[in-house]
Order: structure tokens, then C-alpha cells, then sequence
């Protein structure tokens, strides 16, 4: 199995679309950086105005930490997409590419060649994660002096500069497993289609009704919230909260892993019945 | 008996006058500052710990430098939210405006006084003020700012050699916020509150006072601390 990964892990830095998203996350967070150090404190200063009033605010709450949190909040519905793009193309790319019955000639059964497709996968969508997280809290180092820490959650928090390592690791935790979900929905879907542009599409499109539906708060859809997915996607927020509601972790994380397995469990099941003719 | 309405006579004029002498404001606000202007500089450690229902902040440590007349410095190791107003000498520069003082009463330990600013640009409309009858010293203050609402301050003293509070509690108004920005978390303020006032307090201890030493001038100088 370790050497099927490898060769999965081979195959997929060989293809240009692997790199898409670590360069429109270096991009994107270095603008937020550059745009951040220019105007934050503006933004700041407006955000806290009726507080001025009352407090001089003594040191900055424009730092490292709150700049990382910022990015992550304006990031995240889009990471989705660009793990989708790798995910959705797995095993779509195959069939499209018309490798897969050379592939399944060789002495390994379905089960292996998925499985090891799928941590492929996830490890991408990890390593897209952690990329983003030592990005952020890296570069952000070349612009400011790490400090307390602003988060808008349910109250103003702000966390003391001890009290912050550990929230940043437990969300990005968080946000790992928050993409696995995605990335194996697109993984699933890849595996009903033949073309990798029908997996990515049909993925965004089930993520966009349902953060749509999570959003509303409003009859029928308060019903269904809590077996949509996307509800929990954002939960990596809640590790910024004081006290943080470890319940809800748990819970959230839970409902996550289900989807995980789920789909994993979906994945299988269609493509060893799958008739495989390319 | 002639003698006897003489001596009832002189002693209820000292009696008089005593009282008068004791409700002079201007007497009173004279003796408090006078007592003030004894500490020529001071720094002190403080530990400041905001109570605002909307905020949640850890308390935080910093040090708290003053010399005479007007300088004033607070710092601290990471972010602090320092209240404008009732941070020790700033009372005292109110005291020391042009103003004309009222004596409004007393209660058991205090004078109460009124002090209206006789500037226009005086950042304050009136301010009540109770003084400590015995220690002629601050005890407490109202005051109605001019645009900022109103704030009280209550000071708790030790036992220093001189009268500077070892504990600084500040009541203020603060609007409730109502901007929640999605990027940058959410705010789940009651829509009905938003941007209503509200009260908080701030709790000022402090500790570790060197009171009369040196204190070079630089310490007062503002730092660039917002970015490298």
C-alpha cells in the first residue's frame, strides 16, 4: 500500500493542476498581507470606534495572529474549491485519461488502488491546509511582532499572545478534517464520472445549496442545518471562542468524520461495482 | 450674665466660622491639591481588568509612569485597553482647571462638592466630587463629560506615604457595537442592543509604587508599535 501512495503521491505532482492551489493560496494570502499592513490599522480603527471613545487602546491589535485569523475567515469558503479540483479529478482523471485498465491489470485489487487514491487525496488537501497555516502565520512574521489577539465571537475576545498557539492548531486540526469532507465528496463523486470536470462542478454545486440552506434561519432549514455538513465547516472558528465549547467540537467533529467515512464508504462501493471500460 | 451671653456669643461666632472654614470649596479643592502636588513623579505596576459585557479581555499587567506637572505614560508588556479617563493625575488636572466649586453637602466621611469648569473647552460639563473630610483626599467622582457621557471613578487608598489610590475602579457608558464584519468573525450582538450604550467598569490595581524617584524624560516619549 505504501508504494501505491507513493505512486499516487508521483503521479499527481507530475500534473500542473496539483500546484493551482498552493499558488492561488500564496497569492491570495500574500495580498491580504500586503493589503493588510497597508490599510489594518484604518480597518481596525473603524471596527473599534465607539470602544475610543472609552479606552486608548495601548499596543496593536494588528498582528501576525489577527491577520492569520482574518485570512482564514475570508479563505475559507474558497480552499473548498481548490481541493475539489485535485479531489474531483483522482479517479475521473484515470477514466478520462484512459489509464485505468493498465492500471488495474497490475496484481493489486480495487479496494488497494481506491483506498490509496483517496489518502492521496486527503494528504493533498492536509498538506494544502498546513500550507496555508505556515504561510500565514510565517510570512505574517515579516510584517508584524506576534500580539493579542482580536476575534469577534459572540463578544469581542481578545486573547492574550500565550493563549493562541493552541487555538491556531486545534483550527487548523479542524480545518484539515473540514476539507477532508469536501475532498472526499468531490473523491466520490469522481468516481461516478469520467471526466474531471464533472466531479469538481457537482461537488461546488452541492457545497454552494448547502451553505446556502446552512445560512438561512428560517423555517424548514433550521430542520435540516444540523445534517448538513457545511454547517460544521466553519467550526474551526469555536477554538477562538472563551471559554471554547468543547460539546460542540466534538460534536461538529463527529458529525465530520461520518461524512468522511460515508463517503469514502460510497466511493468504494461504486467503483468496485463500477464497469470499468476505459 | 452679662458675661455668660458673651461667652455664647464668641463661641457660636468660632462655631460659625469653623463651619464656614470647613465648607469653603475652594479651601477644600486648595488642600487636596496641595496634598497632590506633594508626589512630584511616580511609577507603579498596575493590573488592569475590564468588565464590559460585550468584551472579553484577560487582565492584563503594565507599569504606569507620571511627573509632574502633566506627563503620564502607561505601558504594557501586550495589548491593554486603558480607560481615557480616571487614570490618577488626570483627576487632579481637572481639579486644577478654572472652575467654580460648589458645596453641595456631606455625608458621614465626605465633602460633596460640585465643580463646574469655567472654559468652554473644558472636556466636562460638571463633576461631583467627594472628598474625604479627615485625609483630604479624593474619595470619589462623578462626572458628566462633554460628548463622551457620564463616568465615575472610585479610588481605594493604602498605606502609602502619600495619598495616591492603590485601587482605581472607572464606570463609564460604551455604545454597543454593530458592525459585524463577516471576515473578520461574527459579532452576535442583539439587534435590539446594537449601538445602544451600555455600562462596564475597569478595575485599576495597583502595586509596587516608587513614589518621588527619578524618572527620565524618554519614558514619556510615544512609540511607534504598530508594525516592524
Amino acid at each position: 500500500m505504501g508504494t501505491l501512495i507513493k505512486l499516487e503521491f508521483s503521479k499527481l505532482f507530475k500534473r500542473e493542476i496539483t500546484y493551482i492551489g498552493f499558488i492561488a493560496i500564496f497569492l491570495i494570502v500574500v495580498i491580504i498581507q500586503i493589503g493588510m499592513f497597508i490599510e489594518g490599522q484604518k480597518l481596525l480603527d473603524f471596527l473599534v470606534k465607539s470602544m475610543a471613545d472609552v479606552f486608548v487602546f495601548e499596543g496593536s491589535l494588528i498582528n501576525t495572529y489577527s491577520v492569520t485569523y482574518i485570512i482564514l475567515n475570508s479563505l475559507w469558503l474558497h480552499i473548498p474549491i481548490l481541493v475539489a479540483i485535485v479531489a474531483g479529478d483522482m479517479v475521473s482523471g484515470e477514466a478520462g485519461r484512459g489509464t485505468f485498465r493498465l492500471l488495474l491489470t497490475r496484481p493489486l485489487s480495487r479496494t488497494q488502488l481506491l483506498t490509496a487514491k483517496y489518502i492521496t487525496a486527503q494528504a493533498y488537501t492536509s498538506m494544502l491546509v498546513v500550507f496555508l497555516m505556515v504561510l500565514s502565520l510565517g510570512l505574517g512574521h515579516f510584517f508584524w511582532e506576534p500580539g493579542d489577539m482580536m476575534v469577534l465571537m459572540n463578544t469581542i475576545n481578545i486573547l492574550d499572545v500565550s493563549d493562541i498557539w493552541w487555538r491556531f492548531i486545534g483550527a487548523f486540526a479542524y480545518g484539515v478534517m473540514s476539507m477532508w469532507v469536501v475532498a472526499g465528496l468531490a473523491f466520490m463523486f469522481s468516481t461516478m464520472a469520467s471526466n474531471s470536470l464533472g466531479p469538481v462542478v457537482s461537488s461546488m454545486s452541492v457545497l454552494i445549496l448547502f451553505t446556502i440552506l446552512s445560512n438561512f434561519s428560517i423555517g424548514i432549514f433550521e430542520v435540516l442545518k444540523p445534517f448538513l455538513f457545511t454547517t460544521y465547516l466553519s467550526g474551526w472558528q469555536l477554538f477562538f471562542d472563551d471559554p471554547v465549547d468543547w460539546n460542540i467540537i466534538w460534536k461538529a467533529s463527529a458529525i465530520l468524520i461520518l461524512h468522511i467515512s460515508v463517503f469514502y464508504a460510497v466511493a468504494l462501493r461504486i467503483f468496485t461495482k463500477k464497469d470499468i471500460t476505459t | 450674665m452679662i458675661n455668660k451671653y458673651i461667652t455664647i456669643f464668641v463661641f457660636s461666632i468660632f462655631i460659625s466660622l469653623n463651619i464656614n472654614a470647613q465648607s469653603d470649596p475652594d479651601k477644600i479643592i486648595a488642600d487636596v491639591l496641595a496634598k497632590a502636588s506633594m508626589v512630584k513623579s511616580f511609577e507603579a505596576d498596575v493590573k488592569i481588568d475590564v468588565d464590559v459585557d460585550f468584551i472579553k479581555i484577560p487582565v492584563k499587567n503594565g507599569k504606569v509612569f507620571y511627573k509632574a506637572p502633566d506627563k503620564f505614560r502607561f505601558r504594557a508588556t501586550s495589548f491593554a485597553l486603558v480607560p481615557k479617563k480616571g487614570i490618577n493625575f488626570s483627576v487632579i488636572s481637572m481639579l486644577q482647571q478654572p472652575h467654580t466649586a460648589i458645596y453641595a453637602g456631606s455625608d458621614d466621611a465626605n465633602h460633596i462638592l460640585k465643580i463646574v469648569p469655567m472654559e468652554a473647552s473644558a472636556d466636562f460639563v460638571i463633576a461631583t466630587v467627594w472628598i474625604d473630610k479627615l485625609k483630604d483626599r479624593i474619595q470619589k467622582m462623578q462626572v458628566t463629560s462633554n460628548g463622551q457621557g457620564n463616568y465615575t471613578m472610585t479610588f481605594e487608598y493604602g498605606d502609602l506615604k502619600f495619598d495616591l489610590p492603590v485601587i482605581t475602579i472607572v464606570g463609564f457608558d460604551i455604545q454597543q457595537i454593530d458592525i459585524p464584519m463577516k471576515f473578520i468573525g461574527s459579532l452576535k450582538v442583539d439587534p435590539k442592543k446594537a449601538g445602544e450604550r451600555t455600562s462596564g467598569n475597569v478595575k485599576l490595581t495597583y502595586s509596587n509604587f516608587r513614589i518621588n524617584g527619578s524618572i527620565p524624560d524618554e519614558v514619556f516619549i510615544e512609540e511607534e508599535i504598530s508594525s516592524k
